[in-house]
């Protein structure tokens, strides 16, 4: 049963990097239509572009992190080995999805309002830091998962 | 911690000396024009400037001057090689230049003629580009036909008898058209089909035939899915010949646009710098003349109008001293239905969180500058958020050192400046809470002489006591949530709304530091006395918001419904405070990143010959993108902590920058006259 216990914490650490990743993939990819729209019309602007397409990336990363810290947790990263029973396994799976759940839709949903601040900054981009600040109050939530999942993960114990 | 005091400035002069007297404005750079509107003087009708037949040539001149640097530096910019590379351009020090120079670089070159030049080649370029597009196309077209012995004048032309037609028919159909029109025309024509793959839809025809049976030709040959396409004309020869004569034609065409584009980056690297200066030049005259234009003309008299810092009085009318006897100034300060322009009056090591302020709005003129009261706390939350002191070396020295090199100035100077102020308390943060790289000094063997220095200034451990740490963020959040309630509340009570200042304002305050010590006792902080002090403190403030909240309704029962129902604010406090639990999560989020940037380090240094390549690289690679993507979230969370949470509770923003006339140039750095 230590098996099951230890592919318990693998699948909530697969959940968060794969579903956070997806949330950042997709917010990405519609930030980055939305800019190289812009940027037909001015190239100049690539670099507010670029900052604004990354924006809604920090779920993956977050995602990633989660996962790391799961088989972290169950010693899957080298270190000492630890026995870890089916319940704890679950707490991990469970400990990993605010962050797989939260990253993937709020991943797209910033993706969607770094694409409406891309479209913003072409017509001002004098307004620049107000652009940067609309997305970010998308990813607060992404940031409450993370450390909901942290605080979880911590909190198992072995 | 205020906005700097400005005055209404009238001058009356003689139009004589009208562009002399706009020329020592825009030298000192302290003067914004009030647009006049079309309004006169007090008490007279006119107000539209005299005709000036020299003064409107100079006008459109200067238009057309303008135009043609701006197609000048459109076309030929992409083709200059800068010196030295982009960045040094967009942040190195402008080369310094005086007005007088740069007048006589304006007269001694024919910019109309470089223009044309310009334009010339660009037309040649542009039509160049477009043909080789069309001759493309026909070889496209051409390719599948190359067997066909047939000159393409029958098809293009035709004869008085004879015709053709070019299309495609789908390959599953050729059979059929060739029979149905073997049927038609018998011995009278011909019919091609092109070679194809096997996994291609359609095909290539050509189908030859008396003009006499054209319709019903084409009839029978569209029942058997033929469709027509154009021969493009001038095409006469055979295929195979028309291909290599296409070709060759593509190539010659090829060589004139590259030896156009070389003339042009010749013309580039000659004219550039040159037409850039009197861009800079022309730009300035003409903010110059804009600026004359905004003010009220009578036959001989001109009166400008605007707004100067109280403090550069002085210097006004020491620049204006020659002109004395012609010129009369009047100061006076602004009027409550005047909106004055905004500019921040900070002490100076504030000023470097000046953009913050700006980037969200400037204050209005008797509102409250936000820039010092945000301050310390943006410094701290900077560090906390990215709490690292390894990446806070990194980025400090990163930006310290462009500050350095390229001697930038305003307000990029004052953004890196700020960007330094918070990799200092990144390394304090990152310091504390033994954070160098993430765990690099614990891991790594070759640290360990260190270990005990660090370990030494370790006050908190985030990783291991996320709780003290999320604990420290929220303490932080009340004070700075409780900071802003109380500027509100001295808001108020400078303005003389007491009911504001005490009701509102105070409400809450006693009701939010009443409900904290009452919460303090379930921690076991305080005894019963501060307990008994918190209940009647909230108690106190709850009653108030009760009573008060409500004044602007009619009718008790509505007053006493909108009371009641304003405590239910009390979420939104909760949840600004429970934003500031970012705090801890981006920090951890910044330690942990690093942590797996070291582990996996480890991981791969262990594979045979490769191993130590392959660690370099997730080392260096990992930690610079860690450290980019980590500093780029600390600060937007940190500014919005500022934005969203603190400046929601006293600051409204709605200020005017102050934009004086200026020497405003793009590429130079005016010096003098």
């Amino acid at each position: 049963m230590d098996q099951l216990g230890i592919m318990l914490a693998v699948l909530g650490a697969a959940l968060a990097a794969g579903f956070a990743g997806s949330g950042s993939a997709i917010g990405v990819g519609i930030a980055g239509e939305s800019g190289a729209g812009i940027m037909t019309e001015d190239p100049g602007k690539f670099g507010l572009v670029l900052l604004l397409q990354a924006l809604p990336g920090t779920q993956g990363i977050y995602g990633l992190l989660t996962a790391f810290f799961a088989i972290l947790k169950v010693g899957l990263l080298g270190g000492d080995a630890v026995s870890v029973n089916v319940w704890q396994g679950l707490g991990v799976l469970f400990a990993c999805l605010p962050i797989a759940i939260a990253g993937f839709y709020s991943g797209i949903a910033q993706g969607k309002t770094s694409a409406a601040c891309i479209q913003m900054i072409a017509k001002r981009p004098e307004e620049t830091g107000k652009a940067v600040i609309l997305p970010a109050m998308v990813e607060t939530y992404a940031v409450l998962a993370l450390l909901m999942s942290i605080i979880l993960l911590n909190s198992i114990q072995f | 911690m205020a906005v700097k005091r400005v005055k209404k400035v009238r001058i009356l002069s003689h139009q004589d000396i009208l562009e002399k007297v706009l020329a020592a404005l825009q030298s000192l750079e302290c003067c914004e024009m009030i647009s006049s509107d079309g309004q006169g003087f007090p008490g007279e009708e006119h107000a539209a400037p005299p005709p000036d037949r020299a003064r409107s040539e100079r006008s459109s001149n200067l238009e057309s001057s303008i135009g043609d640097c701006r197609s000048l530096l459109r076309f030929l910019e992409p083709l200059y090689e800068e010196e030295g590379g982009m960045l040094e351009r967009l942040l190195g020090p402008k080369p310094p230049v005086t007005l007088s120079e740069l007048a006589s670089l304006r007269s001694s070159t024919d910019l109309s003629d470089l223009a044309t030049k310009a334009r010339g080649l660009e037309r040649r370029i542009s039509e160049k580009r477009s043909e080789t597009t069309m001759v493309a196309n026909h070889i496209k077209l051409l390719e599948p036909l190359k067997d066909l012995d047939l000159p393409l004048w029958i098809v293009s032309r035709g004869t008085e008898k004879v015709t053709g037609v070019l299309g495609t028919v789908p390959t599953a159909r050729k059979e059929e058209l060739i029979d149905s029109f073997s049927s038609l025309v018998k011995e009278q024509g011909e019919v091609f089909v092109a070679a194809h793959g096997d996994k291609d839809a359609e095909v290539m025809a050509v189908l030859v035939f008396p003009r006499s049976i054209e319709r019903e030709v084409l009839e029978t040959a569209s029942g058997a899915g033929f469709s027509k396409v154009d021969c493009p004309q001038g095409l006469e020869g055979k295929p195979g010949q028309e291909i290599a004569r296409l070709v060759s034609l593509r190539e010659d065409l090829a060589m004139d646009i590259s030896s156009a584009e070389e003339e042009a980056s010749r013309l580039a690297l000659d004219v550039v710098p040159v037409v850039r200066k009197i861009n800079d030049f022309l730009s300035v005259l003409s903010a110059r003349r804009d600026a004359g234009l905004s003010g009220v003309f009578t036959e001989k008299v001109f009166a400008l109008r605007f707004w100067i810092p109280a403090e550069k009085l002085d210097d006004l009318e020491k620049t204006l001293e020659p002109f004395m006897p012609l010129i009369d100034i009047h100061s006076e300060d602004p009027a409550p239905e005047d909106a004055p322009p905004i500019i921040l009056d900070n002490p100076k090591w504030a000023v470097p969180f000046s953009p913050l302020t700006k980037l969200y709005g400037m204050p209005s003129y008797n509102g409250i500058d936000p820039t010092v009261l945000m301050a310390p706390f943006f410094f701290l939350f900077f560090g906390m958020c990215l709490g690292d002191g390894g990446y806070g070396l990194v980025m400090g020295a990163f930006f310290l050192f462009a500050l350095v090199r390229y001697r930038l100035s305003g307000d990029t100077r004052n953004f890196f400046i700020l960007l330094i102020l918070g990799s200092v308390s990144t390394v304090l943060v990152g310091a504390l809470t033994g954070s160098w790289l993430g765990d690099m000094v614990d891991v790594f063997g070759i640290f360990g002489p260190i270990r005990p220095l660090q370990d030494s200034l370790v006050l908190i451990r985030p990783m291991n006591d996320p709780i003290t740490f999320l604990a420290i963020s929220l303490a932080l959040g009340v004070i700075q949530i409780l900071f802003g309630i109380v500027i509100a509340m001295w808001d108020a009570f400078r303005k003389g709304d007491m009911m504001g200042a005490f009701a509102d304002q105070g409400g809450w305050l006693a009701l939010i530091v009443g409900i904290l010590l009452w919460g303090a006792s379930s921690f076991g902080v305080g005894g019963s006395t501060l307990i008994l002090i918190g209940k009647i403190l909230a108690a106190a403030g709850a009653l108030t918001l009760v009573a008060t909240q409500g004044r602007d309704k009619p009718g008790i029962v509505r007053k006493a419904v909108s009371g009641v129902l304003s405590l239910y604010n009390i979420t939104s406090y909760l949840g600004d405070v429970l934003s500031y639990s970012r705090l801890l999560a981006l920090g951890l989020a910044t330690s942990a990143i690093a942590m797996i940037v070291n582990t996996l380090t480890g991981l791969v240094s262990g594979i045979p010959y490769v191993g130590w390549a392959l660690a370099i690289l997730i080392f260096f690679g990992g930690h610079l993108f860690s450290v980019v993507v980590n500093a780029l979230g600390a600060f937007i969370h940190s500014l919005r902590l500022q934005y969203v949470e603190f400046f929601s509770k006293f600051y409204s923003g709605g200020g005017r920058v102050f934009e004086p006339l200026k020497l405003d140039t793009k590429y130079t750095r005016i010096t003098g006259h």
